[in-house]
């Protein structure tokens, strides 16, 4: 059950983490050159490739599982936390949603002023896309080094990162620019929940919690945090129309 | 060498704690309350459970301030 949950988990969070990197590939790959574009995709993720293994590894194989579940865990905790609490004010409308068509339409007059190369490659495209890839996909490395290790299922999580990037190259290339119809921000409140709840789950038995039911503990958990989430947005949407009436009158 | 050192530090803090201190202190104290729970407990998970929770409400009530003061609602 632990493992449908984390395949579901990794692949999310690959998935969102994906279409923010694809606005930046399509930007670059549009106004500059494709071909570089893809040549700096392919060179981040390959270093991304490399970077799980190295790491990831040796982790597993040398580091004992209930200390490795406490670090993770509380790291989870952490980064999950961050994921829920920026999708919480963005659903209650405190914080701006993230609008890939506008960093898209920037991204792309940007690139655009910038002269281009008389060869046949372009470096900006390049650099522009690697660099885009390779930072959206160090949270993508971290997902997937800490929910793969801690469940000793390193090789799994990867499958469930490598399908993501896949499926959302596909349709990204299908739907072109309309990246702004994937649901990010459910996305993102739905990985921030279950990154909360893994991290739960490990770092309590890290540090000695009994969880009744086990492994299916993590759905239980996933229930309550929903249910907690819910309130909170439900609680700050009521807080929103007050604040906005005060902007207002200013 | 230094810079990749203090690049590779950033990193971390930015990861770890950013603009949300509250979060990483409310997850030591809520693992720090744990460890005072016997071994085996159960209702050492409901309190992690609540800390938690309590950690992102608070949080979220800080921000909440943040954005009633730009709008100059709060003080």
């Amino acid at each position: 059950m632990s493992s449908f949950v984390l395949v579901a988990a990794v692949f999310l969070a690959s998935a969102v983490e994906m279409v923010e990197a694809l606005t930046i590939v399509l930007a670059a790959g549009t106004t500059r050159s494709w071909r570089s574009a893809l040549e700096g995709t392919g060179a981040a993720i390959v270093v991304l490739g490399v970077l799980v293994a190295v790491v990831g590894v040796p982790l597993v194989k040398y580091v004992p599982i209930s200390t490795m579940r406490l670090v993770i865990g509380a790291l989870l905790l952490i980064f999950g936390l961050q994921w829920l609490r920026k999708a919480i004010l963005r659903a209650s409308g405190l914080k701006a949603m993230h609008n890939e068509d506008e960093i898209y339409e920037k991204e792309v007059a940007r690139l655009g002023a910038i002269p281009g190369s008389p060869s046949g490659r372009d470096a900006t495209a390049f650099t522009v896309a690697f660099k885009g890839v390779f930072l959206e996909g160090l949270e993508v490395v971290i997902v997937v080094l800490t929910l793969g290790v801690a469940n000793h299922r390193l090789a799994l999580a990867a499958w469930a990162a490598a399908a993501a990037i896949l499926v959302i190259g596909l349709v990204g290339v299908i739907v072109s620019r309309q990246l702004s119809k994937v649901p990010e921000n459910a996305m993102k409140m739905a990985v921030g929940m279950m990154l909360v709840s893994f991290g739960s789950f490990w770092s309590g038995e890290g540090i000695g919690v009994h969880w009744p039911l086990s492994d299916l503990s993590i759905l239980g958990l996933i229930a309550l945090y929903g249910l907690a989430t819910l309130v909170m947005v439900k609680v700050l949407s009521g807080v929103r129309p007050g604040l906005e009436m005060a902007e207002e009158a200013q | 060498m230094t810079r990749a050192a203090r690049a590779f530090a950033m990193f971390w803090w930015d990861f770890l704690v950013g603009d949300t201190p509250e979060l990483t202190i409310g997850i030591l104290v809520a693992l720090g309350a744990v460890y005072l729970f016997p071994k085996g407990s159960t209702l050492a998970g409901a309190v992690l459970y609540g800390v938690v929770v309590v950690t992102v409400a608070l949080s979220l009530a800080i921000e909440a301030r943040r954005v009633a003061k730009r709008s100059g609602r709060g003080g």
